[in-house]
């Protein structure tokens, strides 16, 4: 398949989602650790920009730092501190499993979205999970901020190096367009896979459905936490399967393996929502437990107003901290 | 429980396979939906596979249930002893309608008998409940069981009274109740009640007081309400020809013997019988010219005759039909009489007689057959030829070609004889018997009576009379001396017995053509089979009817050692008489009756049977028609090669065609020897019908239930199938906005529905 040359970035990102998107940034919650000077606070404290704090003087400081104007007032000597701002890193995690690979929505045919969906004339949480992280790289390039993809599914498929040239957005896109979506998930492996490669702090976006046991999501979020990353977790989902609304008895079929089941899903759509509603609810619950923004997607609903929603909702959260 | 419709009921029964044949084809169709979320559907499932395994049952079985119900409820299955929900009746209906030959009198409104009844018996079952079964009898001989067991379909039985005709034969009630009481003893249980609507008119040719009915329908068993029909009380007058009969049914063309005389025999029956004039004609096969006679009618004359006479120039063996006929009037059937003659050029008689040889005996000493065959032969010119044949000589070829036998010396037939001639004789031959003269002990007489089957108990000795036992002077009227009746008297005077070997009047039945003075017969008649009704000396009751011929006895020995007989002039016509009337008397028994399957004098010489519509009737093994006669007519005979040997007359019983009226007492009287009838009033026939009932139907109270679980189902079904409705509460993501992403159009609902 010629997937190159079906690629269209407007597949994914529309005019209406990046006006609605303009006004914010993705700001990190915490101190990182760039490399170049950004709109984020930097743990290096110095000769920056942005005043911080006083501290006392000890002697072996440098005289230059010392703030005559307090001393002349109060006769004290203290030293001038200032907030180093720096760039961002922001790892796009995008789960490539094959439960991604539901979609209800109809498109167009031959429309060219990514090679999933191409298959099957629908738009997939897959595509849905694309055109969002499209949205968020373009954001964070335009602010300058390194941004990477790591496509995983049982383990990490594709990591796509952190950059924030101009290049990047379109790199990503085809990264993901073409990816193929089929195997299970084993977050736990990724986890341990990802963390052995990005050393440095960085704000880490997970694209996902989440269709996996709450208990090991709660874990591996633990391990970002302990290695100070920041989180943002999308759970993407398709309105048909928040909602389970067949009429007819049908056989189901996993898209991971699990076999094929006959049933009549209105007897089981009032079980079946419970668990998925349950389950969703403790992901939520697991990400605020560690300070991570939690964000649900419908497959049906354009990216930009959850995106501006989460963003507004985060940099209100940043203003009210002591970072803000 | 029985059902009125039990193939209904299997139908509901086997049409549970149908909801089971959907249930398992339905799990087949559907394409699978690929699903990301299976994990929390097959949670869902775990959880709740037990219930919905037994929701689905539940509704399977229920909806198997309720079609096996409407096949049951279609049934109509009857229930006994309770009347809830009664929606149907229980009751046999068995409707006995006279189709004989009298239900064909048109009244004046130009509507026959058997159309009333007809009518009347729609109007009847139209009253009837759906449950109620209907049989259908009807009574012309042979009485048959048109619709028997009753059916519940009363539309089919309706159906079949239309097509009803009356048929030209006398109508049994006897033999319709005796189908009537087998048809109510092979009825199941679900009926207790039965009602049996008789409908005749009952004119003197339906109901003869003179033939009283068995006590057929006491002590069936079972609850009988027995209506009949209230007798006719119009008149209608009906003129008929009672009988067609040549003085000889066997004619010797050219001899003058008056055998050409054909005698007419008419009878009116009715209401008032007043002066009439009626015409009667006669035709048949190569007789032209015939005059037709007139019977004027004087008031109140019941019976007339009238005598035709024809010359047979022609010779040649042959059989001719006649027909004789008058107009038409209210009854069709009985105004035209056939008969069939055979012109014969010669009778062949056997003498089976020891053969004399050496010199002439004298006169006193001539023995029997000698005498005989000179009474038989006295000229050159006598239509008689006389063989004779060795008693141990006689064979079935002999047999074969005569038309008569003389038996003189019986003591000398073999073993095998004697069968020989029975077949003779039931293939319409003539026997004549007469005692041996040379011996005083007869044993043979036991054997002839067996062998022949007759009713006779002939003395083993001779009775020596030594003062002569003369003839009565009042000899009694007999039609095989009927041509010589008139002189019979003078004749029978001068002869007298010296010994006889008489038949025992006391043990024997028999008829008498002439008589001893001591009232033992001197010349008797008899008909294999057929025994003599002891209360009517003038009438015989056939008892099987499988002789066509006759055996004359003699009582003495045809010897001037026992009789003064042969001397005398009645020697002479006393042998040709009984020859030639006695086998006109054979042959004239061959006119059967309509409805009747009588053995056939032809035997099984005949294969077929040809009516004048051109109906076949084949003949049996036995020589009887397979199915009885329907039509009067001449009828021809086939043989075996589909060649006509002959005719046979086939005409309607004369006694059926009576059209007087009769009272209800009588009619109440004569039906009572049967059973309990009541006559019901046929302008009210509907409310004849009883609405008591023990058994009900089940039908009511299935279609209850049946409803019942028609609603349980629907409840049941829509709480199983676990409907829902999305409400705008659920769009709990977003804000609701269309999907604005480029290139997503939103072409079909979302999901698989």
């Amino acid at each position: 398949m010629a997937e190159a040359s079906t690629i269209r970035a407007e597949n994914y990102l529309a005019p209406e989602t990046l006006v609605q998107l303009s006004p914010f940034e993705l700001r990190a919650k915490m101190i990182v650790e760039g490399v170049m000077s950004g709109m984020h606070r930097s743990p290096y404290q110095g000769m920056a920009v942005e005043f911080a704090q006083h501290r006392q003087y000890v002697p072996g400081d440098d005289l230059k730092h010392l703030d005559w104007k307090v001393y002349g007032r109060s006769d004290k000597l203290v030293i001038k501190q200032y907030q180093q701002e720096t760039n961002l890193d922001i790892i796009l995690m995008i789960d490539a499993s094959a439960s991604m690979n539901y979609g209800s929505l109809t498109v167009k045919a031959n429309w060219g979205g990514t090679k999933a969906s191409g298959r099957i004339n629908r738009w997939t949480k897959f595509d849905h999970a694309t055109a969002t992280a499209t949205a968020i790289s373009y954001l964070c390039l335009h602010q300058q901020d390194r941004v990477g993809v790591c496509v995983y599914a049982d383990e990490v498929k594709t990591l796509l190096k952190r950059s924030s040239a101009k290049g990047q957005w379109r790199r990503i896109i085809k990264s993901l367009n073409t990816h193929p979506v089929e195997s299970g998930t084993d977050l736990e492996k990724v986890t341990s896979q990802i963390l052995g490669k990005i050393t440095n702090r960085a704000l880490f976006i997970f694209i996902s459905d989440f269709f996996e046991d709450a208990e090991t999501i709660r874990k591996s979020l633990a391990r970002f936490r302990h290695r100070r990353h920041d989180v943002v977790m999308l759970q993407t989902l398709d309105r048909q399967e928040m909602r389970f609304a067949f009429n007819q008895p049908s056989p189901f079929e996993g898209l991971e393996g699990e076999g094929k089941l006959r049933v009549d899903p209105r007897a089981l759509r009032k079980s079946y929502l419970e668990a998925i509603n349950r389950h969703n609810k403790l992901i939520e619950r697991n990400a605020l437990s560690f300070g991570f923004d939690y964000q649900r997607l419908d497959t049906h609903d354009s990216v930009g107003p959850a995106l501006t929603h989460l963003l507004a909702r985060r940099n209100a959260f940043i203003k009210r901290s002591k970072f803000g | 429980m029985t059902f009125v419709t039990a193939g209904l009921a299997m139908a509901g029964l086997i049409s549970i396979g149908l909801p089971i044949l959907i249930h398992l084809l339905s799990r087949q169709r559907r394409k699978p939906i690929e699903w990301g979320a299976m994990r929390f559907l097959l949670e869902a499932f775990r959880k709740h596979q037990r219930r919905l395994q037994i929701e689905h049952l539940l509704l399977l079985l229920l909806r198997c249930l309720i079609i096996a119900l409407i096949g049951f409820a279609l049934a109509r299955p009857l229930l006994e002893d309770t009347d809830l929900f009664n929606v149907g009746g229980s009751r046999a209906v068995f409707l006995v309608i006279d189709d004989g030959l009298a239900s064909n009198v048109t009244s004046e409104q130009q509507e026959t008998a058997l159309e009333r009844h007809v009518n009347d018996a729609i109007e009847l079952i139209r009253t009837l409940d759906l449950g109620d079964t209907v049989g259908l009898v009807t009574c012309a001989r042979p009485a048959r069981g048109v619709l028997t067991p009753p059916s519940s379909d009363h539309n089919s039985v309706i159906a079949m009274l239309e097509e009803l005709k009356p048929r030209q034969s006398p109508t049994d009630v006897s033999g319709a109740l005796t189908l009537l009481r087998q048809a109510v003893e092979d009825m199941d249980d679900r009926y207790d009640e039965v009602l049996v609507y008789l409908l005749s008119e009952f004119r003197t040719g339906s109901a003869p007081m003179s033939s009283p009915l068995p006590d057929t329908l006491k002590d069936v068993g079972r609850s009988l309400t027995l209506l009949a029909s209230p007798p006719a009380s119009d008149p209608i007058n009906n003129t008929q020809i009672l009988s067609l009969r040549p003085v000889r049914s066997v004619v010797l063309p050219g001899v003058l013997d008056g055998s050409g005389q054909i005698m007419v025999r008419l009878g009116r029956s009715g209401g008032t019988l007043g002066p009439a004039i009626t015409q009667v004609r006669l035709t048949g096969d190569g007789i032209e010219n015939v005059k037709p006679k007139t019977v004027e009618w004087a008031p109140g004359q019941s019976e007339a005759g009238v005598e035709f006479s024809l010359d047979f120039a022609v010779s040649g063996d042959r059989s001719i039909g006649l027909t004789a006929s008058i107009d038409n009037d209210s009854l069709g059937a009985d105004n035209t009489r056939f008969t069939v003659l055979e012109l014969r050029d010669q009778i062949r008689v056997l003498v089976v007689d020891r053969r004399s040889f050496g010199f002439q005996p004298t006169i006193d000493r001539m023995p029997a057959g000698l005498w005989i065959r000179r009474a038989l032969e006295p000229s050159e010119e006598s239509p008689i030829e006389v063989v004779n044949v060795e008693p141990t000589a006689l064979d079935v070829v002999d047999l074969r070609s005569a038309d008569a036998v003389v038996l003189s010396r019986p003591d000398l037939l073999p073993d095998g004889s004697w069968g020989m001639l029975r077949t003779f004789v039931d293939g319409g031959g003539l026997l004549f018997v007469c005692p041996p003269g040379e011996i005083n002990v007869h044993p043979w007489v036991e054997r002839m009576s067996d062998d022949l089957d007759l009713p006779w108990r002939i003395m083993l000795e001779v009775r020596e009379h030594d003062e002569g036992l003369a003839l009565a002077t009042d000899q009694p009227a007999s039609e095989l001396l009927r041509m010589i009746s008139s002189d019979l008297d003078e004749l029978a005077l001068p002869i007298q017995a010296i010994r006889s070997l008489p038949i025992d009047p006391d043990q024997s039945q028999f008829l008498a053509a002439l008589m001893f003075e001591d009232g033992t017969p001197f010349l008797a008649i008899g008909t294999p089979g057929v025994k003599l009704d002891s209360n009517d000396d003038n009438a015989s009751t056939q008892v099987e009817t499988i002789s066509n011929g006759m055996v004359i006895y003699l009582a003495v020995a045809p010897e001037l050692s026992w009789t003064t007989l042969p001397s005398k002039p009645l020697m002479v016509p006393l042998f040709q008489e009984t020859i030639r009337q006695g086998l006109s008397l054979a042959h004239s028994s061959q006119q059967l009756h309509v409805g009747t399957q009588s053995a056939l004098a032809q035997g099984s010489t005949v294969r077929d049977l040809i009516d004048p519509e051109g109906e076949m009737y084949p003949i049996d093994a036995q020589g009887r028609p397979q199915q009885p006669l329907a039509l009067s007519g001449l009828y021809e005979l086939l043989d075996q090669g589909a060649q006509n040997v002959g005719s046979l007359a086939v005409n309607v019983e004369p006694l059926a065609g009576r059209t007087q009226t009769q009272n209800a007492t009588a009619i109440n009287s004569w039906l009572a020897d049967s059973g309990e009838w009541q006559l019901y009033d046929p302008e009210d026939l509907g409310a004849t019908l009883s609405r008591t009932r023990s058994g009900s139907s089940l039908a009511g109270i299935l279609l209850w239930i049946l409803m019942f679980l028609v609603l349980l189902e629907t409840l049941l079904a829509r709480w199983f199938s676990h409907a829902f409705r999305i409400d705008e509460g659920e769009e709990r993501f977003g804000s609701g906005l269309r999907a604005t992403i480029a290139g997503v159009v939103k072409t079909g609902k979302a999901g698989a529905s």
